[in-house]
């Protein structure tokens, strides 16, 4: 079966990213997880990835509402990261608000839009999916 | 004989000049007649130059006149003739009509004497004519005017108790010209009560006192019509000094005065109505000087009438209000508009603001011109008051609904992590350490959780509605909505022996957001099958029937019912539970009901213990 080599959280909830991490070893087919704390904090370590010359994460789960840059500015941030690998990017928050949910949508998100808190079943199929 | 009076007899008999005077000046004709050779008679110059004619053209002959006099006046004037050569003593006296040569009829006084020989045999007429026609043309204009203006006359000799009444009097009393009146009957035509009285005592001191007199009092007409008239009445004494005669008018002024009893009536209820006026009002000259102010405008202002009227109302208007007021009020004057009305402010005598709702209008005079302004001022100072104070709690409520939507975050956020976290945490002890899960309070923490997580997604289901907007409202077919949520539950249905049946029209569409339908229906649906009976075949009937704006989707079961006697108060409130069904968690119909209302509809539920339960639901069809 193939691997995932790099996931990456970008969650600035320890608990969440506690459980998510746990998750994706569950799964059996994540190499490693990257864990960011918040959106800027994720762009600076993907852009030092790019720097050296590694692989960006082939899967990232983020969050929307976290301090210094949310979810939001990230997305828009990330657009700025040149690469040509491709990654999937999931939404992963505990807002179910219209608003929340109709901003994914500009973001063509909305597909890939998971309320909190997502089930291990879930998440391997999300896994499962890439892999 | 006074000597003077003698000495002008001889000299008229001796010097022809005097007479000649005489005839000349002081008639207007004389004629002198041979009656024993009829045919001659002499006739003065004057008497042709009244009538028109050149003396000297005329012959002095009878036959001269014959063509010229009123044929009429003329039989009457011969009747005298034969009466007074009979008898002495009845006059020669009439008036008589002739047509003056240009046209005009003119009117003579005609007298004559006849002159007798020794036996007493008349052989000769004098006469004389006096030109009355001026008179005669006053009286007929005065009679004109007596008839215009509804003046009859009456005259009432006192020994006789007769009265004479003119034909526009008797056409006042409405009884025919033929009518004799008298004293008693001229009475009785007064109305019964002030007026009959009163002309009785008027009558009575004109009698005895010789007063006369001048009122306006009502008769009753032989058509029985209530007629008001003024009566003028005159005594007149003889040389004994006593009343002989009251004589005077009758004047018809109904219409006048039930126009002017009209207009007092009118004046009263104005008078009335701004005296006693809830709001305050005012007269107004052009300048905007008060004129007359009622006493609840003086509550409203504090000053006194007094004080008002040397006041002008841009002394106690509020400098800002004061342009806008004079800018309209000149619009008025210009004939730009009739009236205006506005909300201004007013100085309180003590220095406070009133606020008043204005309104005025102006009365013009015959030439267009401003008489005075009519203002009616309502005190809207608590209206004012009351609007600042609803302004203030629409911004508190708007405050605290905004405060209520941050708590909506935080519930449908921040706590969904939280309780979420712990879910997922327990489930991955539950995978790492299965043996922990023997324990009964970590069995009863993972239970905890769980219905913690149920509460917060209820109550984040619940904000999420009631934070809906409107503008997601479209028309949707019911049908077809229905169908998918009667395919999905099929398994749980049959499994239960319910019979669902959808009569929903195909194409009833009702204003709504579908996830509401589907929820509103699902929720119906195992409502009926979670409550059915067990004694019985069950079934849920679905129908639907227009009624106005509203479509009513009806959920008719047979299940077990609901005791509404004890409930129906609480029947959609939340967390209310009616059965002791395990799955009831009394959060279904409170939801359902939030999105009903969400999307302006209702929802009535009727039911009978052990028959069954219809739930009528109450949904828009068209926008509003």
């Amino acid at each position: 079966m193939k691997k995932i080599n790099l996931a990456c959280i970008i969650d600035d909830d320890s608990t969440h990213v506690y459980i998510t991490k746990r998750f994706l070893d569950l799964t059996g087919v994540v190499e490693s997880v990257l864990i960011c704390h918040n959106g800027k904090d994720a762009f600076d370590k993907l852009k030092a990835i790019i720097v050296n010359g590694e692989s960006l994460p082939e899967l990232i789960l983020l969050d929307l509402n976290m301090p210094v840059w949310d979810g939001w500015q990230f997305l828009d941030a990330f657009k700025t990261i040149p690469t040509k690998q491709k990654i999937t990017i999931y939404i992963l928050t505990s807002s179910n608000s219209e608003e929340d949910i109709e901003r994914a949508k500009k973001y063509n998100m909305d597909s890939n839009y998971i309320v909190k808190p997502i089930s291990l079943k879930e998440l391997k199929n999300i896994v499962l999916d890439l892999a | 004989m006074n000597y003077l009076q003698k000495e002008l007899y001889e000299l008229i008999k001796t010097d022809n000049a005097i007479f000649e005077f005489i005839q000349n000046n002081s008639l207007d004709g004389l004629w002198y007649w041979d009656l024993e050779k009829p045919e001659n008679e002499w006739m003065n110059e004057r008497f042709w130059e009244v009538l028109g004619y050149n003396p000297k053209d005329m012959p002095h002959k009878a036959s001269a006149w014959q063509d010229i006099i009123n044929k009429d006046d003329l039989a009457v004037a011969a009747n005298n003739v034969k009466k007074h050569l009979e008898d002495p003593n009845h006059p020669y006296d009439q008036t008589v009509r002739y047509t003056h040569k240009n046209g005009q009829t003119i009117w003579i006084r005609c007298k004559g004497l006849a002159i007798r020989n020794a036996e007493g045999v008349p052989t000769r007429m004098l006469g004389s004519h006096q030109d009355i026609t001026k008179l005669k043309k006053s009286e007929n204009v005065l009679k004109h005017c007596n008839e215009e203006a509804n003046i009859g006359f009456w005259d009432m000799n006192v020994s006789t108790q007769t009265i004479t009444w003119s034909d526009i009097t008797k056409k006042i009393h409405g009884v025919s010209l033929d009518y004799q009146p008298n004293l008693e009957t001229g009475i009785n035509f007064f109305k019964k009560g002030y007026s009959q009285d009163k002309i009785t005592d008027l009558v009575f001191r004109a009698l005895n006192h010789g007063e006369g007199y001048n009122e306006e009092l009502q008769i009753v007409t032989q058509q029985g019509e209530n007629k008001w008239v003024k009566v003028l009445g005159i005594p007149e004494r003889n040389h004994h000094g006593t009343i002989n005669r009251i004589y005077g008018t009758i004047q018809d002024i109904d219409a006048l005065k039930k126009y002017q009893l009209k207009l007092e009536e009118s004046e009263q209820a104005f008078r009335g109505n701004f005296e006693n006026a809830a709001i305050g009002m005012a007269l107004l000259d052009k300048h905007g000087k008060w004129l007359k102010v009622n006493q609840t405008l003086c509550d409203i202002v504090g000053y006194t009438s007094k004080e008002f009227y040397q006041l002008t109302f841009q002394d106690i208007t509020h400098p800002e209000d004061l342009d806008s007021d004079l800018s309209l009020l000149n619009e008025v004057i210009e004939g730009k508009r009739d009236h205006y009305r506005m909300d201004k402010r007013y100085f309180h005598k003590k220095g406070h603001l009133v606020y008043i709702h204005l309104a005025v209008s102006v009365v013009r005079d015959d030439k267009d011109d401003v008489l005075y302004f009519i203002s009616q001022i309502i005190d809207i100072t608590q209206q004012k008051e009351q609007e600042q104070k609803l302004k203030r709690i629409i911004e508190l409520t708007q405050d605290q609904n905004e405060r209520l939507k941050n708590f909506a975050h935080i519930v449908s956020h921040n706590l969904r992590s939280h309780s979420g976290g712990l879910s997922a945490l327990l489930s991955i002890l539950k995978e790492d350490e299965p043996d922990y899960f023997e324990n009964e309070i970590v069995k009863l923490l993972e239970s905890s959780s769980d219905n913690l997580n149920e509460t917060i997604e209820h109550l984040s289901e619940v904000v999420k509605i009631n934070l809906s907007s409107k503008e997601n409202f479209s028309l949707l077919p019911i049908k077809p909505i229905v169908d998918k949520q009667i395919t999905s539950i099929l398994p749980l249905a049959e499994k239960n022996r319910v019979n669902i049946i959808n009569n929903i029209n195909q194409d009833t569409k009702v204003l709504a957001i579908q996830a509401y339908l589907e929820s509103i229906a699902l929720n119906f649906i195992t409502n009926a099958i979670k409550y059915r009976s067990k004694d019985r075949d069950s079934y849920l009937e679905i129908n639907s029937l227009k009624n106005g704006k509203y479509t009513i989707i009806e959920f008719i079961d047979n299940g077990v019912g609901i005791n509404l006697d004890l409930h129906s108060k609480k029947l959609f409130g939340m967390y209310k539970t009616f059965h002791k069904n395990k799955d009831a968690r009394g959060i279904g119909l409170f939801i359902t009901k939030n999105q009903i209302e969400t999307l302006g509809g209702k929802v009535e539920v009727s039911s009978e213990i052990n028959k069954g339960t219809t739930f009528k639901v109450f949904l828009r069809n068209e926008k509003d």
